[in-house]
């Protein structure tokens, strides 16, 4: 656990960084910090492994204050990881994971081994150890930064802006992958970013800094999409936060799954059984959904030309946001709904979905009433 | 040509290009030596940039025959000794180096830089580890400039009396011969394309890690050593030659 205890950064021209932040990154979570530039979010950031010392307040790591430790002893303790993966342009990937136990004294060979394991870690594929950074691309960069940072495996992480510099697909991929490895790892990782995008996807805990460093809010990303501290922090949230926010509950056992005529890909016409409102749910030979079908579409056999793609589908378990979202961009105001396995399962009506989000806020406001 | 000149003094002509090469480089290497801390001083604390590379540079104004022959006086050697030219010549490798060193340092990605520190490298291992060895190609191609600027540069301890490739000129002077001088000239470019050929091949050595295209080009552009634009004009002494200056330098001053 790293714990902020009222942490000041002001500097010799006045300028306040960081203003007496008192803040708590639990162990193994993702304590993310986020804010608009000039929110003292990286000063912060930094200021855990002494990169910048605070003017006053203390950092404890564990229980143990980190002004008493030496800089360097401190900074091997704990990974780091930033924007652009700042590796070493004159070695190669392999060495580049293994140069900080090569530093420590860990002989070329185990070294080497041990990057090797961490590359596949982080989803390299082995061919790229003899590579130079040059050669990769921003995402297989950034993976290699995550690799390095994990080399002695230290307990705690941070990352800066680690996720920033790549396009949008990679991003959403490496956050994914990035999450999948916090789950075998459990590392105690602070993570800055100016993304609240990100900041929701990635954290356990968000904190959210404004200008002049002061904290706005520490919260869930459930508890700050539904109850923003402020008008600040509203704001920073921004749009959608409503429907974001359903993303953190499920629907009830009371939301109601029908029953809903199907048909296999390439059946014939004279088989098809449709709805009353003329539609059906194209499904493949696993009974996975393909998409709907209405009866004025379809020909002498259901072909995949006659098939609406737009609707999603929700995952039975899976958060209201998959349901309301499937009920919307069906077709006809039924989302599909699956089971574990991706297979058909049945519909629900976006009134059900309503309903059930209707009921969800009735309880989290009861809760909130009762505690 | 005058063959009979050139055969009767073979053995003489050998001694002078062994000597001159030399003469090179040992204060070439010592020079570099000597620039490497500073130059790292120079980049590790902005506020004396200024101060350091220009003050090591205005070195490089002084007249190198003056220098040959006030050096004695300063140091208490002999007029004749050849350590006087080493001397000389080391403060003019310096005088060129603690910039191209201050600049290369400068020139390694900042993000390369602060990585290596948060992961735990002391400022001595950050330096031989990761800055200077990304730094290599800037400082070679410095190097190269102050190679050849040395090897024409040599050439004026002839007047001095210190025997290497420029003897074969005041000789040819005294003698009314114009093989000595020529003999001399193309001694001087030989060994500067074998020096050019060493300095490249250390290069290759040194930065397997480059892009093939890349390492050709810089080995040899003294633009490398060039960057640093901010600061470019404001802070700069005399010096900074392109290689033609510097090599005119030895025969000029």
């Amino acid at each position: 656990m790293i714990v902020f205890d009222q942490v000041s950064k002001t500097y010799p021209d006045g300028t306040v960084a960081v203003d007496s932040l008192s803040l708590e990154a639990p162990q193994g979570e993702i304590t993310v910090l986020v804010g608009p530039s000039g929110c003292g979010k990286t000063t912060s950031m930094r200021m855990i492994n002494r990169l910048i010392d605070p003017t006053s307040g203390s950092i404890t790591m564990d229980g143990e204050d980190t002004s008493g430790i030496d800089k360097v002893e401190l900074r091997r303790r704990i990974g780091y990881v930033i924007q652009n993966a700042g590796l070493f342009p004159h070695r190669t990937v392999v060495d580049n994971v293994g140069a900080l136990p090569r530093l420590l004294g860990t002989k070329k060979s185990p070294a080497r081994e041990r990057a090797m394991e961490l590359l596949e870690l982080v989803g390299l594929d082995e061919s790229l150890a003899q590579r130079y950074p040059w050669q990769l691309s921003g995402g297989q960069q950034q993976r290699v930064g995550v690799a390095r940072a994990l080399a002695t495996d230290p307990p705690f992480l941070l990352m800066d802006e680690p996720f920033s510099a790549v396009d949008p697909i990679v991003r959403a991929q490496l956050q994914q992958e990035f999450l999948r490895l916090q789950e075998r790892i459990g590392k105690t990782i602070v993570l800055v970013t100016h993304d609240i995008d990100e900041a929701l996807i990635l954290g356990d805990q968000i904190a959210v800094l404004r200008q002049g460093g002061h904290l706005a809010q520490v919260a869930s990303p459930e508890v700050l999409l539904r109850d923003p501290a402020d008008a600040f922090v509203a704001n920073f949230v921004g749009r959608s936060r409503g429907y974001r926010s359903l993303g953190f509950t499920g629907a009830d056992e009371h939301t109601p799954i029908l029953q809903t005529a199907s048909a296999v890909l390439g059946e014939a016409a004279e088989a098809l059984r449709f709805r009353p409102d003329g539609w059906l749910v194209a499904v493949d030979a696993q009974r996975r959904p393909i998409g709907w079908a209405h009866r004025d579409q379809v020909g002498a056999a259901l072909q995949d030309s006659a098939i609406n793609h737009a609707g999603s589908t929700a995952s039975l378990g899976a958060p209201l946001r998959d349901f309301l979202d499937a009920a919307l961009s069906s077709p006809n105001g039924d989302g599909i709904v699956t089971d574990a396995e991706g297979a058909l399962l049945g519909v629900v009506s976006t009134d059900d979905v309503v309903a059930a989000i209707r009921r969800a806020k009735g309880a989290a406001a009861a809760t909130r009433a009762a505690s | 040509m005058n063959l009979t000149w050139l055969s009767s003094n073979l053995s003489w002509i050998l001694e002078l290009t062994l000597a001159h090469l030399w003469l090179t480089l040992i204060p070439t290497v010592v020079g570099l030596a000597l620039a490497l801390p500073l130059g790292w001083w120079a980049h590790q604390v902005p506020r004396l940039y200024g101060l350091i590379v220009g003050t090591s540079g205005l070195f490089y104004t002084i007249p190198s025959l003056a220098f040959f022959v006030l050096l004695p006086g300063v140091i208490g050697t002999q007029i004749l000794d050849p350590i006087n030219v080493v001397i000389a010549l080391t403060i003019y490798t310096l005088a060129l180096m603690v910039r191209v060193v201050a600049d290369g340092l400068a020139a390694v990605p900042r993000e390369t830089v602060e990585a290596a520190e948060a992961m735990g490298y002391r400022a001595f291992q950050r330096f031989t580890r990761v800055q200077l060895p990304v730094a290599v190609p800037v400082i070679l191609a410095g190097l190269w400039v102050a190679v050849v600027s040395n090897i024409s540069i040599v050439t004026m301890a002839a007047i001095i009396g210190v025997q290497q490739l420029g003897s074969l000129f005041t000789q040819g002077y005294s003698l009314g011969l114009m093989t000595p001088i020529v003999t001399g000239i193309i001694l001087c470019l030989l060994i500067a394309v074998v020096l050019d050929l060493l300095i490249l091949g250390l290069s290759r050595m040194l930065t397997p890690w480059r892009p093939a295209a890349a390492r050709s080009v810089t080995a040899r552009s003294a633009s490398a050593t060039k960057t640093r634009p901010a600061s470019a004009g404001a802070t700069t002494g005399p010096s900074r030659p392109s290689p033609s200056e510097g090599s005119g330098k030895g025969v000029l001053s």
